[in-house]
């Protein structure tokens, strides 16, 4: 929608803007509804009692209980539709089907860095297939950023320190505004840049002119940084009192704490960073610390291949 | 026997008084010099964004106005704007008292003021500050090398000031009220004080705290907030907003209580649902509580607290809405009469209603994530703090103008400026709503080309706006010198404070006076 030129809607480029948009006409209407009802009394008040006007004034009313709460009882019910409206299209705006398809990105002071799963790489470019559900893994390497796409009417900020994600479904081919919504100094207002949706096909061959997998960039970073020295078997052995890494993804581990915990890309990342905060219950503590050693892109590189050694090729152990 | 202003006009016994009145009346002064100083910070903001591209300063400097402007608007104007000038001056007017309960804590709550509020300014004075009022973490302690501990440490001190008027009117609701003054004859302006004050005792603490693990993290590189310290982001932002969300009712409270006086007053009826009122300031006090994680929907927050605090913060707009409705039914059978206050109060009425309701779509989960940290939020909130306590503010002073200096302002002036802020603020900040859902996120020094029409407009209305809030500023300066005698009671009000002269004398009552029912409109024997 346009007038004069100036568009006074954005586009919906994503199979759940509709739902949103929807949720907003919703809450849009109660509240038009609701306002003009106010200005309409306040309005006819103001001009009917006017000083001097000649009309009834007798026994102006102090109160009417029945009146008072049947608007708090009007105001809770109206509150309830619409926070279920809402509610619902959060809760699918934010669960990620199981079955999407990963993108990682990773955000720095001033640019993204977006990196696909065959490997292939770019900064502030988003290249997504469309039709297709796409998760968006996110990771900042310094402060607080947000991943703001107006256009798929979702945001997620995006953490130092932790894993957040957002999900996408793009339905229109073309170019659209990314955006970092999260003030995050100097250049917040030039941390943007575009998502592009092509079709499946184009993605593919696009995605394809790539040197390596993460997973395999994931495996040479391990055994350059000799994590085999501990953590592998030798004839049915274990041969540094490390656990083995296979298959754990996705599964419960005891703590030497007291406690369990599942084994997500968080719990993974704490575990190469900082080993000693969570050990693993029968072992000693004896892994190296790799804070500082190891960029975001290659904590991701060696979390996507810890996670292949358990068959997994998503981050769908990390529900939260 | 003379009045408070001229009982004794020396500068010593400004600075040393303790006179509830006169300290209303520092704290006037002052406030008024803070939000010069903020409103030229908007007004070079918007000066910038009135073009796409960053042309007027660097972004860094933008980054730094911003700042200030939030700043210095929340802690040093809108926070203590009400409760500190009205509030000092009438609640124990209002409810025939003498004075505060602690006359000498509450001068010690100015000069903590104006040293906190003078600190904060020194450290935009030496460089300034580029986190924005809400100093997230790890930005603010780890990355940016402006002057946060400086400012922190004035509004550390600000809180203070905050916490002593808070306690004072608390014990002097309790304790000093005149013996027929029970607690369904307060009137709702002092009920709003008080749930104000609750808050500011309640909440205050929790941003003090705050500001000094800040402190420490930047200091002594304690790990508290920074994940490379091993601290979490998130936990700075839920003990910033369990302080900040309660602190938006301290802004709009008072002023909620402003309107209750006026509206009853220019209708000539007595207010419709007292008690609902009344009890809906406490209500919103303590429901206010519990909202601070609407602000984190896209922030990193579990989907169930997600969904909790939505729910919880639908609740505290119902007793808002109680509000409004009653104000619109008191004017039901009135005799209505559209003096300057009046203006305001439906002006107030106006804005405050657009921006409850805009909040609505804030309080909505699936929207609030396309929506927030937009201009969306920007306007909203501005329709709250502006549209709605600054309003009342300048209704409340152009009500109440009369008794605290005894002079009149010239009436037509008044009016037009009641509207000259209307529409200058409509015209600024109306575009700003469909700016934000378009996508136009806040805190940006520049912006795509697509955007730049609806800012021309944004930017168009801030000029009526600053004219409008010049011209009180010129007339009432005017009045001082020039306006004709008040007398005691212009408006033919109830309610105490205008049973004494104005100005009033020195310990307000001579005799302990009569209390009746409150609004007891029209004025029994004058109409
Ligand atoms: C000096 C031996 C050693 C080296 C080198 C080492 N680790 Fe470990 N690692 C351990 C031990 C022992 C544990 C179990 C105790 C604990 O949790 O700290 C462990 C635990 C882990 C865990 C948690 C496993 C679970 O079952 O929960 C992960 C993941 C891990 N290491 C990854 C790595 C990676 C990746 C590297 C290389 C960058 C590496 N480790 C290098 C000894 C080592
Ligand atoms: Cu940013
Ligand atoms: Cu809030």
């Amino acid at each position: 929608m346009k007038i004069g030129g100036v568009p006074l809607f954005p586009q919906q480029a994503d199979t759940g803007a509709a739902g949103v948009d929807m949720v907003a006409l919703v809450v849009c209407a109660i509240c038009g509804l609701l306002a003009l009802g106010v200005l309409v009394a306040v309005v006819y008040f103001l001009i009917r009692y006017r000083a001097g006007s000649d009309v009834n004034r007798d026994n102006p009313p102090e109160g009417h209980l029945p009146l008072e709460l049947s608007w708090v009882g009007g105001a809770v019910v109206l509150s309830l539709v619409m926070f279920i409206f809402g509610a619902r299209a959060y809760y699918d705006l934010r669960v990620a089907p199981t079955d999407s398809f990963e993108i990682e990105v990773v955000g720095r002071q001033w640019m993204w860095k977006i990196r696909h799963p065959s490997g292939r790489r770019e900064i502030n470019t988003l290249h997504v297939p469309l039709g297709t559900k796409i998760k968006l893994k996110m990771i900042s390497r310094d402060v607080i950023h947000s991943f703001y796409l107006p256009e798929f009417r979702t945001k997620h900020d995006v953490l130092p320190g932790r894993y957040t994600d957002l999900w996408i479904e793009p339905k229109k081919l073309g170019r659209f505004t990314l955006a970092c919504s999260e003030y995050c100094g100097t250049d917040h207002s030039r941390m943007k840049g575009e998502v592009v949706v092509v079709t499946p096909e184009e993605y593919e061959s696009w995605q394809a002119l790539s040197p390596l997998t993460s997973v395999q960039r994931g495996e040479r970073l391990y055994l350059k940084m000799a994590c085999d020295s501990c953590h592998e078997y030798q004839d049915g052995q274990v041969v540094s009192g490390a656990p083995l890494l296979d298959g754990i993804y996705g599964s419960t581990v005891g703590l030497e704490a007291g406690g369990s915990t599942k084994v997500d890309d968080d719990y993974l990342r704490r575990s190469i960073l900082r080993p000693k905060a969570q050990v693993v219950a029968g072992f000693q503590p004896i892994m190296p610390t790799y804070e500082g050693r190891l960029s975001e892109e290659e904590l991701l590189d060696l979390i996507a291949y810890i996670r292949s050694r358990s068959g997994s090729t998503v981050d769908d152990g990390g529900k939260k | 026997m003379k009045d408070y202003l001229y009982e004794d006009v020396s500068l010593k016994s400004w600075l040393l008084t303790t006179d509830h009145k006169r300290i209303g009346i520092l704290f006037l002064l002052t406030i008024t010099f803070f939000f010069i100083i903020g409103g030229v910070a908007a007004t070079l903001m918007r000066m910038e964004l009135a073009t796409a591209p960053g042309d007027l300063v660097s972004a860094d400097v933008y980054n730094r106005l911003f700042t200030l402007h939030g700043t210095v608007m929340v802690w040093l104007f809108l926070i203590p704007s009400i409760p500190a000038t009205l509030g000092n001056f009438l609640l124990p007017l209002m409810i025939g008292a003498k004075d505060l309960a602690f006359p000498r804590l509450n001068l010690l709550s100015w000069y903590v003021f104006l040293f906190g509020g003078l600190l904060t300014l020194w450290s935009i004075i030496i460089g300034g500050v580029d986190t924005g009022w809400t100093f997230y973490t790890p930005y603010s302690t780890t990355y940016t090398n402006s002057h946060v501990i400086m400012m922190a440490a004035g509004i550390f001190i600000v809180g203070f000031s905050s916490i002593f008027s808070g306690l004072n009117f608390i014990v002097t609701v309790h304790s000093l009220r005149a013996p027929e003054m029970t607690w369904t004859r307060l009137p709702l302006f002092v009920w709003t004080l008080y749930a104000t004050s609750l808050i500011m005792v309640l909440a205050t603490p929790i941003l003090s705290v705050t500001l000094v693990l800040i402190a420490a993290e930047r200091l002594f590189g304690v790990g508290i907030f920074d994940p490379a310290l091993g601290g979490d982001p998130l936990l700075f932002q839920h003990l910033f907003w369990f302080y900040s969300h309660p602190a938006v009712y301290i802004m709009i409270l008072p002023g909620m209580g402003v309107i209750s006086e006026i509206l009853p007053c220019f209708a000539r009826r007595p207010i419709f649902g007292y008690k609902f009122i009344a009890g809906s300031s406490l209500a919103i006090a303590v429901f206010g509580f519990l909202v601070w994680g609407h602000h984190m929907f896209a922030a990193g927050q579990s989907l169930y607290a997600g969904l909790v605090f939505s729910f919880l913060s639908f609740l505290v707009a119902v007793p808002s809405g109680i509000k409004v409705f009653s104000w619109t039914a008191t004017l039901y059978k009135g005799s209505i009469r559209f003096d300057t206050p009046m203006l305001y109060a439906l002006g107030f009425m106006g804005l405050f209603t657009i921006g409850g309701l805009t909040g609505l779509f804030l309080a909505t989960l699936a929207v609030d994530v396309h929506l927030t940290d937009t201009f969306f939020v920007v306007a909203h909130f501005h329709f709250i703090m502006v549209g709605g306590m600054l309003m009342a503010y300048l209704g409340g002073l152009h009500f109440w103008w009369p008794k605290m200096t005894g002079k009149l302002y010239p009436e037509t002036l008044g009016r037009i400026s009641a509207v000259l802020i209307f529409l200058g603020f409509n015209g600024t900040f109306l575009p700003q709503f469909i700016l934000g859902y378009l996508g136009m996120p806040r805190r940006y020094y520049a912006y795509p080309e697509q955007f730049e029409f609806l800012n021309v407009i944004s930017s168009a209305g801030a000029v009526l706006l600053a004219l409008g809030y010049a011209l009180p500023l010129a007339y009432f300066t005017w009045s001082l010198i020039k306006g004709r005698p008040a007398g005691a009671d212009p408006w033919n009000a109830a309610g105490l404070e205008w049973k004494v002269s104005s100005p009033p004398p020195h310990h307000n009552f001579e005799t302990i006076p009569v209390v009746e029912q409150p609004y007891r409109y029209p004025r029994p024997g004058h109409e």
